[in-house]
């Protein structure tokens, strides 16, 4: 079998035009859903029962119900059942954002918890104001458990914005797809393809890489 | 205006002498159907150094942890500093915001030092006047920078605390509690978790601040410092205060057999 990269030189515009669903998707995700992430977290980790058993019960449901299916609700029958209209790019852009809303805020939660009782002895004590102290002493120290986990979900959503092809979103897989179909060429098109997700990841990683830095408090990565 | 000229010593001396800093009444703690206070009684006026003494479990540490509710008190107990009661008689009705206000003039300072990691000293010793706009940010730093230079540590004011010792952990920590400029200053077991050659450090400090007029309640395992410094010791057992005098009286000649039995064991080798 031959390797022929010139299909590339023909389809590549076509499949690299879908990297820009790709990147809306991801960015789209992770922007919105990382301070509703922080929310959900805080909700999940409340001391009002008001606030903590409905996170904990969405969470559950959202958590538990397989991507694709959130995005085939947010297309198909959302317009139906309460006559919500969005385009396949908004809804699965909306579909992926409430998917990771949970999934980034038991992450959060996680990050939370991991911060010491003295901690939360000290600001207490000490009088602090809630949100202040938040900012400035918890959400800090909980970073360091956040990030790793964040990234890797991150990760997974970056190789998962493939799903929005489903309800119609010509992002990347689907354009290589149709690719494929036109040129019978798979080898080629799809190891290009590859090599574009690891691009992606690359950076994610480069964040965490910077972010795991940015929030070493114990100095042991600056030595 | 004649009398003031003529007294005007004595008037200060007893008025400083009789103002009730603390005061607890009926002070009960129960965690599930363990009760660990059962109703303790104490008061300590201002400028009064007292250290609490017991074997662990004799529940002294939730007594300093009441005081500022850190542990939430049961419901009939009053807890009174500076004239004024801290929470509620019925925790249901404490307000959150009323106790921050109250806590602020509580100075705690804990066995494990709890200092945010993710600040320098200075910067831990600045977040709480800074928190409640006690005056302007260069203000706050000459106040924090002279704190930290009392307790000798002006070399390490932009170092974490991860980069510092136990001992001057400690000693930040101590800094980052005068800094609201309480008007009573709790202190946990603050030597515990220390090597032992970085305890007199500590020691000193605290001693520094008793000789200074600070009114101090410590809970401690440190016989000799608290013989050193304290006008007043209270033996707790079993969530009472079964003894309590001057340091000559309680640690050299106690009058109960569980304070007696407990110093020989504590005070071994002193």
């Amino acid at each position: 079998m031959d390797f022929d990269l010139s299909v590339w030189m023909t389809r590549g515009p076509y499949i690299l035009r879908g990297l820009y669903e790709t990147l809306v998707l991801l960015a789209g995700v992770l922007v919105i859903s990382a301070p509703l992430a922080v929310l959900t977290g805080l909700a999940l980790e409340a001391r009002s029962r008001w606030l903590r058993l409905p996170a904990l019960g969405l969470s559950w449901l959202i958590r538990g119900v397989p991507p694709l299916i959130i995005l085939f609700i947010a297309y198909y029958v959302l317009p139906v059942v309460l006559d919500i209209r969005m385009d396949s790019l908004t809804a699965a852009v909306a579909g992926f954002v409430l998917y990771n809303t949970f999934i980034m805020g038991e992450v959060v939660a996680a990050g939370l918890r991991s911060v010491p009782k003295g901690q939360h002895e000290a600001i207490a004590a000490a009088g602090l104001p809630w949100f202040r102290s938040l900012r400035r002493i918890i959400l800090p120290q909980a970073m360091p458990t956040i990030i790793p986990p964040y990234v890797s979900y991150s990760m997974d959503m970056v190789k998962g914005t493939a799903l929005a092809g489903a309800i119609g979103v010509t992002e990347m897989v689907t354009r290589a797809n149709q690719a494929i179909v036109a040129t019978n060429r798979p080898f080629e098109i799809l190891i290009g393809v590859a090599i574009i997700y690891g691009i992606i990841d690359a950076f994610l990683i480069a964040l965490q890489m910077w972010s795991e830095r940015r929030w070493d408090h114990k100095g042991h990565l600056s030595a | 205006m004649k009398d003031t000229v003529m007294h005007p010593e004595p008037a200060t001396v007893v008025d400083h002498q009789s103002k009730r800093m603390l005061e607890l009444i009926g002070l009960r703690k129960s965690f599930g159907a363990n009760q660990v206070l059962k109703g303790v009684d104490l008061s300590m006026n201002q400028g009064e150094v007292v250290s609490i003494i017991g074997a662990s479990g004799s529940g002294k540490s939730t007594l300093l942890r009441c005081i500022n509710w850190l542990e939430t008190p049961d419901k009939g107990s009053t807890i009174m500093v500076d004239g004024r009661q801290v929470g509620h008689d019925d925790p249901a009705r404490a307000s959150r915001r009323d106790l921050a206000r109250r806590r602020t003039e509580i100075g705690m300072v804990f066995q494990h030092f709890n200092l945010f990691p993710n600040m320098t000293a200075i910067e831990n010793v600045m977040e709480a006047p800074l928190a409640h706009g006690r005056g302007t940010k260069p203000e706050i730093r000459a106040l924090a920078e002279e704190l930290l230079a009392r307790v000798g540590l002006s070399e390490r004011m932009t170092h974490h605390p991860s980069q510092l010792s136990g001992g001057q952990q400690q000693r930040v920590a101590i800094a980052r509690a005068l800094a609201m400029k309480p008007k009573l200053m709790l202190f946990d077991e603050v030597t515990s978790a220390l090597d032992p050659e970085l305890v007199d450090e500590v020691l000193k400090v605290m001693k520094g601040l008793a000789e200074d007029g600070m009114t101090m309640l410590f809970v401690t395992h440190e016989m000799a410092f608290a013989e050193d410094v304290s006008d007043r010791i209270i033996f707790m057992a079993d969530g009472a205060i079964l003894e309590e005098g001057p340091p000559s009286e309680v640690l050299r000649k106690p009058r109960h057999d569980r304070t007696r039995s407990f110093l020989s064991r504590a005070m071994r080798g002193m």
